[in-house]
């Protein structure tokens, strides 16, 4: 299996690059964009002719990035902790078999996953104010602090945990929360690595659920920031939006860079295995 | 799924693996009170309750009145569903979405799952290429969509080498056509899908024992058919929940049909889909609330003849 | 097993009862107080909000000096701004009226204002300041009545007139004059065949899309859209034919870039690299294009728009809005009629490519120095102006083709230019559409 011969490696590579091609693609076309001086013209040619760095600090000026990126990273970092938590503490219940309740609940569950977010955004919107926590983070956060996909990837992780190293524990006289942090739950790394991406990019990427919360423009999340630099009908300039939009993601990647490494090693250990 | 022989190790060894996982998913537990579980599910179910149950059983209760947006309603019964089931706009935007999902699911099943295995493997400088692949997903919308209208308009890219290559005579109507704006839509989402659940499977790859490919390269078996007989089985759970997951969100699309067919849905509005079909209803001027909700009720229910679908699936094939 | 059934019809049961008990919320009308009128008492205090449609960032130095100034006139008011961008206002309004936390000022487009105001959401600016009529340009005003009610609803803020653009070197290169530019739509027509002719598919005339041009080229034509009583569409006529019958022949020939069909394509983009000879027909779009594409800036022309046997444009303002509950109403008339007066209005217009409302305000000599002419956002700007105090409600939308009528009629428009439906089909159907559409909304 490690044996790779030069062509191999060389043809490897090719596919790599292939692929780069076109998933970088429109990532690609706005850091051009964002290069873009404004004696060019934005529309002709990908290149830009005198590259500057100009549109970014136009973006600085005008738009608290860092503001809205840190807002953002918080709700991103309450939806991941909460997430990972409750998400494999409801799960490992859900895999769990013979209690009272649990097709009842599996199949609510189920029924609530598929709803268009149009129609219940309302009657989310007036649940969170009730609560007060209309126009802050945490109302942002709420109503995806566990959901109910997460909910089944760790329950379809647990129930791949291994009977025989669960009947140990209970041999050894473990309680049941002891079982489900000492044995399930690292047995669960790469799903857990899973529902982290999952619940950050869910809220780094959601835009119209923070805009009906959030009124104070110093509460907004990145995303609406960004909304707010493109094309209004008064001022459109695809330069500073491709700026904002790569500022915004470059952090993004540098994160995910780092972090990958870490994620496909504790992945490594964990199961989702059969 | 798997047509090999029964002699080879390696598919014996799958089959044993696949019986003691059918005992394993019923296991019960010994000391148990019988509400454990519900403290376990009680941060989980109370959220959900709150922001998803509650909204649902809203939207059920609407959905047998005339509510118009930001206007009351009176009881209709069954009314909005009798419509939904006249309205040709209805089946066109049905039909749109199985396809869509019958399409997009096997694809985001399998071809992620190839992308998994290229970068799998850790070649110097493969972390950049991981994470390169990842961006469509956290790509804009707007991006996105200039992208691929770029690519695929008449006078677009790729147009422009089918006709130079003499492949076609007259440019391919991409983006005007209502079935070939839908495949494009659905090439769209596929492409985003593909580094979204590349990590899933990348995820699941790293719990495949290495014992098991040394084995069968031992036995002599080539790269294809050791994806075939060890890597598939051994993610197969992964698989699932892949199909799983890409059938919620293929049912789902909307932003895709948008930004390449436009806010009427393809020309004539033949794009649509049911969640398209469900925004124009709902929301506006006119917004008719109480037909919307209908029209969700009835996407609910198609969601569950897929789930119920792939649960038989998957079960008939543990067997 | 039996525990787990009985639990499971326990709890179906439950979830019926509840479900039976329950006012959904979205079936109770909203949240919002619209029982009476407010009444004005005379004393200018209060904190109140604003909300304003995506003006941060671009703006933001305006729109908070104009709230200062207010602030240092009325030391008793307070005045919280939210600025909201443009995708997502309206699903953000909708839910906010719901809950009954409608803001106390609020910028309202078309849509939104006459969502709200129909659902009596908004106040009567009218009974609150019957003087303010006189201030603002004639039209401009009366656009914010509601059919069958005596009030006004809104203020009128900033105008976007409608214009001509084109560009100059194509249209020559066509053998076009462009100081003879088309004043009626078949003139635009034939204009736009001998570009087509001359192309070579190199560029195409104008932007397709139905959902844009109609009904306003219909009623440039002289087809009449409702009848007089106003409760039924009466557009199928020869004219309308014609008119897609056109558009069908034009579409084939490659007149319009073939995306433009569904209003996909962004025409920034194609004016912008030189592969379109019309431009989007505001004067915003100048500035957009001096900024993005300064080469094709300098090859642009600007003509009176397109006005056929009306011989005006319409009129569309963007309107604030005061919420019939507020609690502060004198601050909040107050604050409104200053974002609106004739110099805030002005000084907006310089920061912005926008027009006042406000009848004063159009008289600034900043409308009306076209320089030496040659610059092209400078003349937008003075022909801009000009149409705009010409400008007729005639040559509007009417309230009656609400979005749910123009999507029916842009979708049998859409086959039609296609070729794959007869026009004369495809009238009759979108007007038998409409039609439908127009009663079940008068039914409620």
């Amino acid at each position: 299996m490690n044996r790779t011969t030069p062509a191999g490696l060389a043809g490897r590579y090719l596919t790599l690059c292939l692929m780069l091609v076109v998933m970088l693609g429109p990532i690609v076309w706005q850091l051009l964009t964002s290069l873009k001086s404004r004696q060019e013209s934005v529309y002709d040619g990908l290149l830009p002719s005198s590259p500057t760095l100009e549109n970014y600090s136009r973006v600085a000026e005008s738009f608290p990035l860092f503001a809205y990126v840190g807002n953002t990273l918080v709700v991103c970092a309450l939806a991941v902790v909460s997430n990972c938590l409750f998400a494999s503490m409801g799960g490992y219940a859900l895999s769990r078999a013979g209690w009272r309740g649990r097709q009842v609940v599996f199949t609510v569950l189920v029924a609530t996953l598929m709803f268009p977010f149009e129609s219940v955004m309302i009657s989310m919107f007036l649940t969170v104010r009730s609560m007060g926590l209309a126009d802050t983070l945490v109302g942002v956060w709420l109503p995806g602090a566990v959901s109910v996909l997460n909910l089944f990837i760790m329950r379809a992780a647990f129930l791949a945990v291994p009977r025989e190293m669960e009947e140990a524990a209970v041999l050894d006289g473990a309680s049941e929360w002891q079982r489900f942090t000492r044995v399930f739950l690292p047995s669960a790394k790469g799903a857990l690595a899973v529902v982290c991406i999952t619940s950050f990019m869910g809220a780094w990427d959601d835009f119209l659920w923070p805009l009906i919360v959030l009124t104070n423009s110093e509460n907004y999340t990145l995303q609406l920031g960004l909304k707010a630099l493109s094309g209004s009908s008064l001022v459109n300039d695809p330069r500073l939006v491709a700026a904002g939009a790569i500022a915004a993601l470059l952090p993004m990647m540098l994160l995910f860079f780092c972090l990958q490494r870490y994620f496909f090693k504790g992945v490594g250990e964990g199961s989702i295995k059969t | 799924m798997s047509p090999a022989p029964r002699t080879s190790p390696k598919a014996g060894r799958a089959a044993r693996r696949r019986a003691a996982r059918a005992q394993e998913t019923d296991h019960g537990l010994v000391h148990r009170r019988w509400w454990t579980p519900y403290l376990f599910l009680l941060p989980g179910l109370a959220m959900v309750l709150t922001f998803s149950l509650w909204p649902f059983v809203n939207t059920v209760v609407l959905s047998l009145t005339d509510a118009q947006i930001l206007r009351g309603g009176g009881f209709v019964g069954l009314d909005n569903y009798r419509r939904a089931l006249g309205d040709p706009a209805f089946w066109t935007a049905l039909t749109n979405s199985v396809l869509y999902t019958a399409v997009v699911v096997p694809a985001l099943v399998l071809m992620p799952l190839a992308l998994a295995v290229l970068v799998e493997r850790k070649v110097p400088g493969i972390g950049f290429f991981r994470s390169a692949y990842y961006t469509p997903v956290i790509a804009s919308a707007v991006v996105v969509g200039l992208m691929w209208q770029w690519l695929l308009r008449s006078d677009g890219l790729v147009n422009t080498v089918l006709v130079r290559l003499r492949v076609v005579a007259e440019p391919v109507p991409f983006l005007t056509d209502g079935t070939l704006l839908l495949v494009s839509a659905m090439i769209v989402t596929i492409w985003k899908g593909l580094g979204y659940y590349m990590v899933f499977y990348l995820a699941a790859l790293g719990n495949v024992p290495r014992s098991l490919h040394e084995a069968a390269a031992i036995d002599g078996a080539g790269a294809l058919r050791r994806f075939l007989h060890v890597t598939i089985p051994s993610v197969k759970p992964m698989m699932l929940l892949v199909g799983t997951l890409s059938a919620i969100s293929a049912l789902r699309v909307f932003t895709e049909v948008y930004i390449l067919g436009g806010e009427s849905g393809g020309p004539g509005g033949d794009s649509r889909t049911l969640p398209f079909l469900i925004r124009e209803v709902g929301l506006g001027f006119a917004g008719e609330t109480g037909y919307a909700a209908a029209i969700s009720i009835l996407l609910f229910l198609l969601t569950l003849v897929f789930s119920l679908l792939g649960r038989r699936l998957s079960k008939g094939d543990e067997r | 097993m039996r525990h787990t059934r009985g639990i499971r019809l326990l709890t179906s049961g439950l979830l019926l009862a509840s479900l039976l008990a329950t006012a959904a919320c979205g079936l109770s009308a909203s949240g919002e107080d619209t029982s009476g009128e407010p009444e004005r008492t005379g004393r200018i205090a209060g904190q109140i909000t604003f909300r304003t449609l995506q003006l941060k960032p671009n703006f933001t130095e305006y729109v908070q000096g104009v709230i200062d100034a207010f602030e240092k006139e009325h030391p008793d008011v307070r005045v919280k701004w939210e600025d909201v961008p443009g995708e997502g206002y309206n699903e953000k309004l909708v839910a906010d009226a719901q809950a009954g936390t409608l803001p106390d000022v609020v910028n309202l487009n078309t849509d939104s204002f006459q969502l709200l105001a129909d659902r009596g959401m908004l106040a009567d600016v009218a009974a609150l300041d019957p003087k303010a009529r006189a201030d603002f340009v004639p039209g401009a005003w009366d656009q914010y009545r509601l059919p069958g009610r005596s009030g006004v609803y809104a203020y009128p803020w900033y105008v976007t007139p409608e214009i001509l653009t084109f560009n100059a070197r194509l249209y020559r290169a066509a053998g076009l004059d462009p100081d003879k530019p088309p004043t009626s739509v078949e003139q635009y027509f034939d204009h736009a065949e001998r570009i087509a002719d001359r192309s070579g598919g190199r560029y195409a005339a104008f932007m397709a899309d139905p959902q844009g041009r109609l009904p306003g080229d219909w009623q440039k034509m002289g087809v009449p859209i409702l009848d007089e009583r106003r409760d039924a569409f009466v557009f199928d006529t020869p004219k309308a034919v014609e008119w897609v019958e056109r558009m069908r022949d034009l579409y084939a020939k490659g007149a319009m870039p073939r995306e433009s069909l569904t209003g996909s394509q962004d025409i920034n983009q194609l004016y912008g690299s030189g592969r379109l000879v019309f431009g989007p027909g505001s004067p915003g779009f100048i500035k957009d294009i001096k900024d993005n594409a300064p080469k094709v800036y300098r090859e642009t022309a600007v003509a009176p728009a397109v006005t056929g046997k009306l011989g005006h444009i319409g009129i569309y303002t963007q309107s604030l809005g005061i919420r019939k509950g507020t609690r502060h109403v004198d601050a909040a008339v107050e604050f409104a009629k200053w974002v609106t007066n004739g110099p805030n209005q002005v000084a907006f217009s310089k920061a912005a490519t926008i027009y006042p409302s406000n009848s004063r305000g159009l008289d600034d000599p900043y409308f009306s120095d076209r320089g030496d002419g040659s610059d092209p956002e400078t003349v937008a700007r003075v022909v801009g102006a000009e149409q705009l105090r010409e400008a007729g409600l005639d040559a509007n939308t009417p309230v009656e083709w609400t979005n749910q009528v123009g999507d029916a009629v842009n979708r049998e428009m859409h086959r039609a230019i296609k070729g794959d439906v007869r026009p004369a089909d495809a009238v009759r159907r979108a007007q038998e559409a409409a039609n439908r559409i127009l009663r079940n909304q008068r039914d409620r």
